[in-house]
């Protein structure tokens, strides 16, 4: 290595926390949006490098300033980049001495003996460790980047190889065109997704809390509210993929493979889901109201149009913007700064473009996923932030977290009430309204994702319990008495509207970990099944 | 689910690339190391 390239090593060890965090949620985002990370830590990186050596200049201007202010530059890097990783480390082997009370001032002690040690050295043993960590920095990232290679494999033809994937891509046939009074005029389609919004029976059991006030004034305005609504899946991204295409995904165990931990396929399958494709063929609009980070919402090749919910450019708006940008800001120092990673209005914003869609005449889909009332917890009852948001690191089952919980879906009911009213109010022709959770809490199991197959009955009637509130015009509610699942709510909309052949899916229920692909099925006592 | 922010492996990974760099600051792990590499890429000399 050049001598001038060696000095660069704390910028290797930056990029190897960016790229250690993304091995760790393929299939979780896009590569630009990596490479993006990547340019924007590197570039920070060099300018506190030059910064660092430009201080170092002042008081030392002999050939020793510059590899003093690399190992100066390193201390910073490790201390911004690595505290929380090596508390992580230490805390899966003792937790009493990884707590910050213990870890921060051991480190101060260190990096004080640190820098007066280097204080201390002579040009030629500073030259010796830029040496070593220059190699030490290049062989990390080369570990990393394998680890991070492994791990995005099979990502960017997954779909080429997916059965599942190549069976929904065939288009929907209309068989019966529905009599003129159902969809004609074209009504406008809205879909909610409420992350994490549980049914009125889960709010009950769970927050004890009644949502009748919500429920009520729902149906007062028409809504039709199923009597036992669940999703078909424990985890968003399943959840989502299986709503939107109609389909179950059990396929996916042997198109992805049950030990594949990458989100690829069923990412994929959101972003170019069957109801979006049915619809624009049938004329409508595809409008995406993006999630606030998380990622596999905020793209579609499909939409005609994307909803910018942050129309400044700014810092805070730039460092949350996705979920690869807020796991790596999270495994940073800036994680004792949470408010950093929230921005409390992007649901308002959200919210107010959805208003005022009925001004647009064309027919429209347009899909919002709100992040709401999911951890984390920054919104009260009344929509005000909160001085002390609870974080998804410090998730736990207690009573402030579940007050926390009711306090946010109170409102984020707040927000969809007056949404729906507005869109009712406006629309020349009725809309089709569908209001769903993707799934419930997981109040008696936060942690249910490490051991899937151990998951109690309590848990598994907790978790499943999704929201689903349904406006359904010219008879279409009918369908949506009874029990309905998440896999079925666009088929019946596609079949009464449009005539659509999409054959009803089994309203069968798996849950999975970590593995989103090696499911347990859910026999009809609620217990598990493989 | 979130990506696991800050996974405690990557220290882990810190730890072997480490060792790797130590290694790779002694003379004979370097010649071993380009010795290896000689061997398995460059052809074989027929006795």
């Amino acid at each position: 290595m050049r001598r001038a390239a060696r000095l660069l090593y704390p910028i290797f060890f930056a990029i190897a926390l960016v790229l250690g965090t993304a091995a760790q949620g393929a299939g979780q985002y896009r590569a630009v949006g990596l490479a993006q990370v990547v340019t924007a830590v590197a570039v920070v990186t060099a300018v506190a490098l030059f910064l660092v050596l430009a201080l170092v200049r002042v008081t030392d201007r002999t050939d020793r300033a510059a590899p003093l202010a690399a190992a100066l530059t390193m201390v910073l890097v490790a201390w911004f980049f690595y505290y929380v990783p090596a508390q992580r480390a230490a805390q899966a082997i003792t937790w009493r001495l990884s707590r910050d009370a213990v870890l921060m001032p051991l480190g101060l002690i260190a990096t004080a003996a640190l820098l007066v040690w280097l204080w201390r050295q002579s040009r030629d043993r500073l030259a010796a460790v830029t040496g070593f960590m220059a190699r030490f920095g290049a062989l990390l990232l080369i570990v990393v980047a394998s680890r991070l290679a492994f791990s995005q494999h099979d990502t960017p033809t997954a779909p080429r190889r997916s059965l599942l994937v190549q069976q929904l891509a065939a288009p929907l046939r209309v068989s019966s065109p529905p009599p003129a009074g159902r969809n004609q005029p074209k009504r406008d389609i809205y879909l909610f997704v409420l992350d994490g919004h549980p049914s009125a029976r889960s709010s009950l059991e769970v927050l004890n809390f009644s949502d009748s006030s919500f429920t009520d004034s729902l149906r007062a305005l028409g809504f039709v509210i199923p009597r036992e609504m669940y999703s078909n899946y424990a985890q968003t991204i399943l959840s989502m993929a299986s709503l939107l295409n109609g389909s179950l995904l059990t396929q996916l165990a042997h198109d992805a493979g049950e030990k594949n931990p990458s989100f690829a396929l069923p990412a994929y399958m959101v972003e170019n889901n069957r109801s979006a494709r049915f619809l624009r063929s049938q004329g409508y609009k595809y409008v995406l109201f993006p999630s606030a980070w998380w990622s596999q919402s905020q793209h579609s090749p499909l939409a005609d149009s994307v909803f910018d919910a942050r129309p400044e450019f700014t810092l805070s708006n730039e460092l949350r913007r996705t979920l690869l940008r807020q796991a790596v800001l999270n495994s940073t120092l800036l994680r004792y700064r949470p408010a950093a990673a929230l921005d409390t209005l992007h649901e308002m914003r959200t919210m107010a473009g959805l208003r005022r869609m009925p001004a647009d005449s064309a027919p429209t889909f347009a899909y919002a996923h709100i992040l709401l009332p999911h951890l984390p917890y920054y919104l009260d009852a009344s929509c005000h932030a909160l001085a002390r948001p609870i974080m998804p690191s410090e998730e736990d089952s207690s009573a402030a977290q579940r007050a926390a919980r009711l306090a946010q879906m109170q409102c984020v009911d707040r927000m969809v009430l007056d949404l729906v009213t507005t869109l009712l109010r406006d629309s020349p022709t009725p809309p089709v309204i569908l209001v769903v959770g993707d799934h419930g809490t997981r109040f008696s199991s936060p942690h249910f994702v490490d051991h899937p197959e151990r998951q109690s009955t309590a848990f598994i009637r907790e978790r499943f319990a999704a929201f689903g509130a349904f406006y359904l015009p010219a008879g279409g509610d009918s369908a949506f008495v009874g029990r309905v699942s998440l896999v079925n709510v666009m088929g019946k909309v596609l079949r009464y509207y449009f005539g659509a052949d999409v054959p009803t899916s089994p309203d069968d229920m798996y849950i999975s970990g970590t593995l989103p692909f090696r499911y347990y099925r859910v026999d009809s006592t609620g217990y598990l099944t493989r | 689910m979130y990506i696991d922010p800050a996974a405690g492996s990557l220290v882990l990974q810190a730890l072997i690339a480490g060792v790797l760099a130590a290694g790779t600051m002694f003379r004979s792990v370097r010649q071993s190391v380009a010795r290896a590499i000689r061997h398995l890429f460059l052809p074989h000399r027929e006795k």
